[in-house]
């Protein structure tokens, strides 16, 4: 299919040069990359291989020494286009001496907002990421790296964008805001159909959310492809479930060792340091104690592609069809429960959602996984489609 | 952009102990300052003291604000977010600077306002002598123009003099023909301002501004000196408006025998004297015995001894106005600050503008200095020699233009001394700090601002 790229990058090349103009990095070479409509793309790459200053470059901070870019088939440094982007930068990037609303508050008047418009997105991001209000009137200077994380990244939803841009949204936030963020792109993603180009060097992360991935390496692509295609070559299978009782693994390995003549590795894998971790603070939170840090509700702003919550489209996501662009290579994972939430979130008017009926009974099965701090029915859904199972590391 | 830049400088901590040390230097003062024991001079003090401190203050503290503003975004990186939001770098730029105004406006509003509060608590105060309370009533709180006569043009014929002496005569000046020229304006300038044993002089006055009420009473000052004084020295003379045109008296002469060398005023009563901004003063130089043609030559050392004032404005006119002046300062030292911080780091942005800020108070002796104000110069007492005129052909109109001559445009000294501070001083004032600041602002620092990098990293 021939549609117009979102963001496409030819022959990119940046040198960091000093004060005299000479050169001192190459810091991306020669690089192509196309991130098409409705896709979650991901820049992966160690250690200063050139990713924040690709992303830099896409938004016009940095200007390219060689190649094109263009955002929406314009040059980056329009105006018009920045309208549709949201960004969230790497590092320190907030007005110190604003608190959280008024941060929100001041992006929202630079996209010229409506004052109730953005009196509306305001609470509802607020919530989205989990700063309780007494946080939210602290000058962000004095907020945690992850507390501030959070505010860049409702900063970065605050005009509902259609590309959403992301260096290293999990960098600095717990185990529990990692998730948050994880979830939250994941259904931007698929449930608003927004393009999202995230950066990462935390490969879990990457693995869980993205489509396709460009691996970077010295400024330059080692690796691209779906997350399919990357991973493919992965020679394993695992099957996870509920505990067995021993008769059973025998009778499994018996039965693999007949059929392909090899053994079955068999591990009880331990309660996971991340799980533990979700339901300490789940159980804190339970128990109402005090926190001048963030919390979490789970929640996605409503405001969030308002535009495309119209029945129509609804029921286009019950007939689970997958996006156009993305079609040919990226699966979507089970876009039904999706929808129900939505629907759920829509009739029930998002907030105090009470559970509906049609819940899954498979959810409750899987305690030690879900990472439910309410239970909301998208959380709990969520947690299920993001993918617990880690496929690299633990047990096979 | 600019209610960010404002509330920014709110929460530097500079700005509030400007704004402490304002109030505190404005409270104390007019408890503190004496001044020559009358109340007048009181008022006048305070006024001058008080005005320049806060003009100073807030300058200082606009620039400072001005040169951290966006050299700081640079700098923590906060820029990053502004330049990816649908905000142009022109809007970035100018909303910058507009913050800075704005909240040197409001200090300035604000000091202005209790300045004039305690102004008016000094000047109702009871004055202990009657010729006090006229002075303030008549000489401070209000704005009075100042009219000297207007000269007329002595270059022309001290040219055609010259001319004609070195065709006709074949003369030759020593020192150059300008040198003679120049002689010769003197001449015929001292001419003018002498007043011979029963001889009159009509001065004329030009651009004049209208009064503030038609029934305004005029008041002449005058100071003459005498090359060989009376022993008494005292020296009479009449004065009589005529007007401009027809030149037929405006009312009876007035006569006076004042001391010589020292500054003497009348009032000229209340008929209105403006013929379209002119008006003409018949002043003559009376022999001491009618018919005797015996008395003694009187000369105004300059037009400037001659002056006609009258009430034009109010006090409260006069004071915005001066206000205004130092708002200009700020809004000049904030584009050049902003200026400077789009390319230099804060401590060097400031720097930078202060050594504006130095050289523009300071332009005026610089200009003295290199010799602009002489009409003319030989070689020998050309501070560059022969090549003089060149230089100056390039330096002047380049000091004149980027460094404003900020202590003239200053209307302290004019409000004090209840001159009116005129409108098209003002504005020019405006237009050559306003325009030549945004000037800056807006052509090289744009496209330097612009081609910058947003992300750019200085180690
Ligand atoms: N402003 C700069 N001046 C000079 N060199 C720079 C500058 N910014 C980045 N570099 C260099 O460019 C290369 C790529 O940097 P970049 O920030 O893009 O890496 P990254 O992939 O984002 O790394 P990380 O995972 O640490 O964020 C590095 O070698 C870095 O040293
Ligand atoms: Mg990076």
């Amino acid at each position: 299919m021939s549609v117009q790229p979102v963001i496409s990058v030819v022959g990119l090349t940046k040198v960091y040069r000093d004060f005299w103009r000479r050169a001192r990095v190459r810091a991306v070479n020669n690089l192509d990359l196309e991130v098409r409509p409705g896709e979650i793309f991901g820049l992966l790459g160690p250690n200063g291989s050139g990713k924040s200053t690709t992303i830099k470059i896409i938004l016009g901070l940095l200007n390219p020494t060689r190649g094109r870019v263009t955002v929406f088939g314009r040059p980056p440094d329009d105006v018009r286009v920045k309208s549709r982007i949201g960004y969230l930068p790497e590092e320190s990037y907030l007005y110190r001496f604003l608190n959280a609303r008024e941060t929100l508050d001041y992006y929202g008047t630079l996209f010229q907002l409506p004052r109730g418009e953005r009196r509306r997105r305001m609470a509802q991001l607020l919530d989205m990421v989990g700063l309780p209000r007494h946080a939210a009137r602290r000058p962000v200077g004095e907020y945690s790296k992850g507390m501030a994380r959070r505010i860049g990244l409702a900063q970065a939803l605050i005009n509902d964008p259609d590309l959403l841009i992301l260096d290293e949204p999990t960098s600095g936030l717990d185990p529990l805001g990692a998730k948050l963020v994880k979830d939250a792109i994941v259904r931007i993603g698929q449930e608003f159909k927004k393009t999202i180009l995230l950066s990462s060097h935390l490969l879990a992360d990457v693995e869980e959310v993205c489509h396709r991935v460009v691996i970077l390496y010295g400024g330059r692509i080692q690796t691209s492809g779906t997350m399919e295609q990357v991973l493919a070559r992965n020679e394993q299978v695992q099957l996870t479930g509920e505990r067995l009782s021993p008769q059973t693994i025998n009778e499994i390995q018996n039965l693999v060792r007949q059929r392909e003549g090899r053994s079955l590795t068999v591990s009880v894998p331990r309660d996971r340091l991340e799980h533990l971790f979700l339901r300490i603070v789940r159980e804190a939170h339970e128990r109402q104690v005090e926190s001048a840090g963030s919390g979490v509700t789970g929640e996605i702003a409503a405001f969030l592609g308002a535009e495309q919550q119209g029945r129509e489209v609804i029921e286009q996501l019950v007939r689970v069809e997958p996006e156009p662009a993305a079609a040919g290579e990226s699966e979507t994972p089970a876009p039904a429960p999706v929808a129900e939430a939505v629907l759920a979130e829509l009739t029930a008017a998002g907030q105090t959602a009470p559970r509906p009926d049609g819940q899954p009974a498979t959810t409750e099965a899987r305690k030690p996984d879900a990472a439910r701090v309410k239970p909301e029915p998208d959380r709990s859904l969520l947690s299920e489609l993001s993918g617990e199972e880690p496929r690299g590391g633990g047990s096979s | 952009m600019a209610r960010l830049t404002f509330w920014e400088g709110l929460r530097m901590r500079v700005v509030l102990v400007v704004v402490i040390a304002l109030v505190f230097v404005v409270l104390r003062l007019p408890f503190a300052l004496r001044g020559d024991e009358t109340l007048a001079g009181r008022l006048q003090t305070f006024l001058s003291y008080s005005l320049t401190a806060v003009g100073f203050l807030v300058a200082v503290a606009s620039t400072f604000l001005a040169c951290a503003t966006l050299a700081n975004e640079f700098k923590t990186q906060t820029l990053h977010l502004v330049v990816t939001k649908p905000v142009s770098r022109f809007q970035i730029l100018i909303g910058k600077w507009l913050g800075v105004n704005l909240l040197g406006l409001c200090m300035l509003i604000l000091c202005a306002l209790v300045i004039y509060g305690f102004a008016v608590f000094i000047k109702n105060r009871p004055a202990l002598f009657l010729r006090d309370a006229l002075t303030i009533r008549d000489v401070i709180w209000t704005a009075r123009t100042a009219a000297s006569p207007t000269e007329p043009d002595f270059l022309t014929p001290a040219r055609e003099m010259v001319k004609e002496q070195v065709e006709r005569q074949g003369r030759f000046f020593a020192a150059g023909d300008q040198a003679a020229v120049a002689e010769y304006v003197q001449k015929l300038r001292d001419e003018w301002l002498r007043l011979n044993v029963a001889e009159a002089e009509l001065y004329e006055f030009e651009g004049l501004l209208p009064p503030e009420r038609p029934d305004t009473v005029y008041q002449v000052r005058y100071r003459v000196r005498a090359s060989s004084p009376p022993l008494d020295d005292l020296v009479t003379l009449d004065f009589q408006f005529r007007d401009p045109d027809t030149l037929t008296p405006l009312g009876p002469p007035s006569r006076f025998k004042m001391p010589l060398n020292q500054e003497h005023q009348f009032l000229a009563g209340a008929t209105p004297m403006l013929r379209g901004g002119r008006a003409a003063l018949l002043v003559g130089n009376p022999p001491v015995q009618e018919d005797r043609m015996l008395g003694f030559v009187v000369f105004f050392e300059s037009r400037d001894s001659l002056k006609v004032l009258y009430r034009v404005g109010s006090f409260e006119m006069n004071y915005t106005k001066a206000v205004l002046f130092i708002f200009l300062h700020v809004a000049f030292l904030s584009a050049v600050g902003v200026f400077f911080s789009t390319f230099t780091s804060f401590p060097v942005a400031a720097f930078c503008t202060f050594a504006i800020y130095a050289l523009s108070a300071a332009s005026g002796v610089w200009l003295e200095a290199i010799g602009a104000n002489d009409q003319y110069l030989t070689p020998k007492d050309d501070p560059y020699g022969s090549l003089g005129p060149f230089i100056r052909a390039l330096l002047v109109p380049l000091i004149q233009f980027a460094f404003p001559d900020l202590a003239r445009y200053s209307g302290i000294r004019n409000l004090i001394d209840g001159y009116y501070i005129r409108l098209d001083e003002l504005l020019w004032a405006a237009a050559h700090t306003l325009g030549y600041g945004l000037l800056l602002l807006v052509l090289p620092g744009w496209l330097i601002f612009r081609a910058r990098e947003a992300a750019e990293v200085q180690v």
